[in-house]
């Protein structure tokens, strides 16, 4: 069974329930590009999500962006690879009285690098953007909006680097900035939250996988595993896993909003989504 | 020279300069202060961790209670977002804008009149301001890249919060990170949540139970909040417009038990966080790069939230839940650290005349109901003081064109004072010693004095609008 079928019908594809055996009768698993573990896992990846949200009700869902993922040399064995994405959002759109988008389109831009060393996060570059695509000078940057931020994470500091401007905070010893199998989960909360990486310095018990609060452990169900992460600062919000810990989806359960692979829906990415898909930008 | 409605669209128009304020004659371009003015939406005026609300934890907006100067009693000029936004950026009431109810199907289109500046528009004429907008605007189009008198760099998606709100706050960021001009800058955030709770709202009454048994994963919660002190309410004292507006409310037509509030709450609080998150990227900015030391912050929210108080969410009634709002100022040297002013009451109108001054110049004309500040924030003696403040309401009255159920909420400094048209039930609290508005005295004799008192103030401030020739029939104006 195609997403596709559910797609443009009243109930969409946010319809109650999206939980691991709906994901896997509707091939979420087989639509995951993302290699498994083990040896083929040093292969280069990528996958492209679609991000959904309803507005006011499940039955006005709206594609409103896209998160893109490529490891360039796959994931070694022995933990140090590179993760390159991009987040891709509508900006400047209302919804009509049928659903519909309309407006002056921008696009909210977002791009982000994370090295790991020895499963330990170890670097990250981050670049925003806001890129119109109405007026004059469409897929053109707003010039004030371009920042640049990159952070080197040592045994013993933080080193944040924001334009001109340096902080170094003290990083407390003893204390390893942990990953979840693959750190793909730490990725997506990168991009939910693009200056996750600055809390990282600000957060209580420096665990890179808490966002203000606490990361709930997993449970597991038609051969997916979850974590919810509840806590102060997010609705729960449910990321799932096949038993190699890729991504499969995610769901902000009591909100509405979702990650699905690109590969379940035959909707395509709006045309300025795709320009930016296509589009590469340098730090 | 008199400033008037001539000259100041001629002013507009041409860019020219009004006499500046006595105050600010020695301000030149590169001395006035910058304006960072952030405005959220639909947030309950006690929702902030620094105000002692243990649900929720907004060390941000702390941050700017912590070192500025805060108004206990702030009414908003509509307790809905379209009117009370052009309130806010025009400093002129719903009445006088035109922009009367909640939609763009009125007739001024929910667009403010030609002959009326927003701040941006009058700070750029007056004293060439550089007039930064990002976010939700609704006049009326929520996002949009068309705001009069400004640059708009981000518009934010389809009244969310989340996901948009980042991508406003990291605009202001990076604008802040950027900027090298000579000139001061005004930049209006506007961010949506936690305006989400609407939706919310709506997604798990439909589905409830389901959801609400799903979700929030209870046992994973430690906590709910409690209800308030004054979920419980007595009916029979209170106007049928209320019980009308509470009884269409999701709670009340999806059947709430008491823990269904209590997750609402809940699910209200971390939508808080999640904005007070974005607000600290943009404080953090600020202060990086040492704007903040001549930077005026500003921080409000177009209306409240119901927050179950008398069993209501949401907004468009004029209980406190709905009509008061948080409103900061923060300038460091200028502006008394930590402080409540717990005396002065404001207005969101309030804020057009308190900019203008901090810029050193003049307010545009015919600002009758807005009072500048900056004698109170500055502690300026004999500082005057508002005798009342008034929020209008016309939102229930979409299904009304004729604007009949139109109501108003006066504040004085003891009591308050409710009616709607077309309801023989008037309200009248006492607000010192009954806060959460649970007994109405207006049926009291021993106060029918103090309710007369608080008819004729209501009468006398509305012979001083000017009101706008696209009002509907409105039984305060004659």
């Amino acid at each position: 069974m195609k997403l596709i079928d559910r797609e443009l019908k009243p109930k969409g594809i946010l319809r109650k329930p999206l939980d691991p055996d709906y994901l896997k009768l509707i091939g979420a698993l087989d639509a995951n590009s993302i290699p498994a573990s083990g040896p083929t896992a040093r292969q280069p990846w990528t996958e492209t999500f679609h991000l959904l949200c309803c507005r006011g009700s499940w039955n006005q869902n709206f594609f409103t962006g896209a998160l893109h993922l490529h490891a360039p040399n796959g994931v070694r064995p022995d933990g140090n690879w590179t993760l390159k994405g991009k987040k891709l959002l509508h900006d400047g759109l209302n919804t009509n009285t049928n659903g519909t988008l309309t407006g002056q389109a921008a696009i909210d831009r977002f791009d982000f690098e994370v090295t790991y060393l020895n499963g330990e996060l170890s670097t990250w570059k981050t670049r925003q953007a806001i890129v119109r695509h109405h007026g004059d000078h469409p897929g053109q940057e707003i010039n004030q909006t371009v920042l640049v931020k990159t952070g080197t994470l040592s045994s013993t500091s933080l080193t944040l680097q924001i334009n001109t401007h340096k902080k170094v905070f003290s990083r407390p010893t003893g204390i390893p900035v942990r990953t979840l199998p693959d750190c793909l989960i730490e990725c997506q909360l990168r991009s939910l939250k693009p200056d996750f990486s600055e809390n990282i310095c600000l957060l209580e018990e420096f665990s890179v996988l808490k966002l203000n609060g606490r990361l709930y452990s997993e449970k597991s169900a038609a051969g997916m595993s979850t974590v919810v992460l509840q806590s102060r600062g997010t609705l729960p919000f449910e990321f799932w896993l096949d038993e190699n810990q890729r991504l499969i989806a995610a769901l902000q359960g009591s909100f509405g909003t979702a990650w699905i692979p690109s590969a379940l829906t035959r909707h395509t990415h709006s045309k300025y989504i795709q320009t930016e898909l296509e589009r590469e930008v340098t730090f | 020279m008199n400033i008037t409605r001539r000259n100041v669209l001629q002013g507009i128009a041409a860019g020219s300069a009004l006499p500046t304020l006595p105050h600010a004659a020695n301000l030149n371009t590169k001395s006035r202060p910058n304006i960072l003015f952030i405005m959220v939406d639909q947030l309950h005026h006690k929702a902030i961790s620094a105000l002692g609300n243990s649900n929720v934890n907004t060390p941000n907006i702390d941050r700017l209670i912590r070192s500025g100067t805060s108004f206990e009693t702030c009414q908003c000029a509509a307790p809905v977002c379209i009117p009370c936004r052009g309130s806010l950026l025009s400093g002129r009431m719903p009445s006088e804008t035109g922009i009367w109810i909640n939609t763009a199907h009125q007739k001024s289109q929910g667009k403010l009149p030609r002959d009326i500046p927003n701040i941006g528009q009058w700070l750029q004429a007056q004293a060439n301001y550089e007039t930064i907008y990002a976010g939700k605007y609704h006049l009326p189009h929520a996002h949009t890249y068309s705001i009069p008198g400004f640059e708009v760099i981000a518009s934010g998606l389809e009244h969310r919060g989340d996901p948009g709100d980042s991508g406003v706050a990291r605009a202001c960021e990076a604008w802040l990170y950027n900027h090298q001009s000579d000139r001061p800058f005004m930049m209006v955030c506007s961010l949506v949540n936690p305006h989400d709770v609407c939706h919310w709202l709506s997604i798990n009454t439909d589905h409830s139970p389901d959801h609400l048994e799903r979700y929030p994963l209870l046992e994973d919660i430690a906590e709910l909040p409690e209800l308030p002190p004054n979920f419980s309410v007595d009916k029979s004292g209170e106007s049928n417009r209320h019980h009308e507006i509470r009884t269409k409310q999701q709670p009340t037509s999806g059947g709430w038990q008491q823990n269904d509030w209590r997750y609402y709450l809940w699910a209200y609080y971390r939508q808080v966080e999640m904005v007070d998150a974005e607000i600290g990227h943009i404080l953090d900015a600020l202060e990086t790069t040492g704007l903040d030391k001549n930077t005026l912050v500003v921080f409000t929210s177009d209306h409240g939230e119901g927050c179950g108080e008398h069993q209501m969410v949401r907004k468009g009634f004029l209980y406190d839940s709905a009509i008061r709002v948080p409103l900061v100022f923060s300038f460091p040297g200028k502006i008394a650290e930590g402080k409540t002013n717990k005396d002065g009451l404001t207005g969101s109108l309030d804020l057009m005349p308190t900019f203008c001054e901090f810029a050193g110049v003049p307010s545009p004309p015919e600002l009758n109901h807005a009072q500048s500040l900056y004698p109170m924030l500055t502690g300026q003696p004999g500082a005057r003081l508002r005798d009342c403040v008034v929020t209008e309401n016309n939102d229930p009255a979409r299904d009304k064109p004729d604007a009949t159920a139109a109501g108003r909420a006066l504040r004085t400094k003891k009591y308050k004072y409710i009616t709607y048209f077309d309801q023989t039930v008037e309200q009248l609290f006492d607000m010192e010693n009954d806060p959460g508005e649970t007994i109405n005295l207006a049926g009291k004799s021993q106060y029918s004095s103090i309710l007369q008192e608080h008819r004729n103030k209501l009468k006398d401030w509305a012979s001083a609008l000017i009101p706008s020739s696209l009002l509907p029939p409105n039984p305060w104006i004659a």
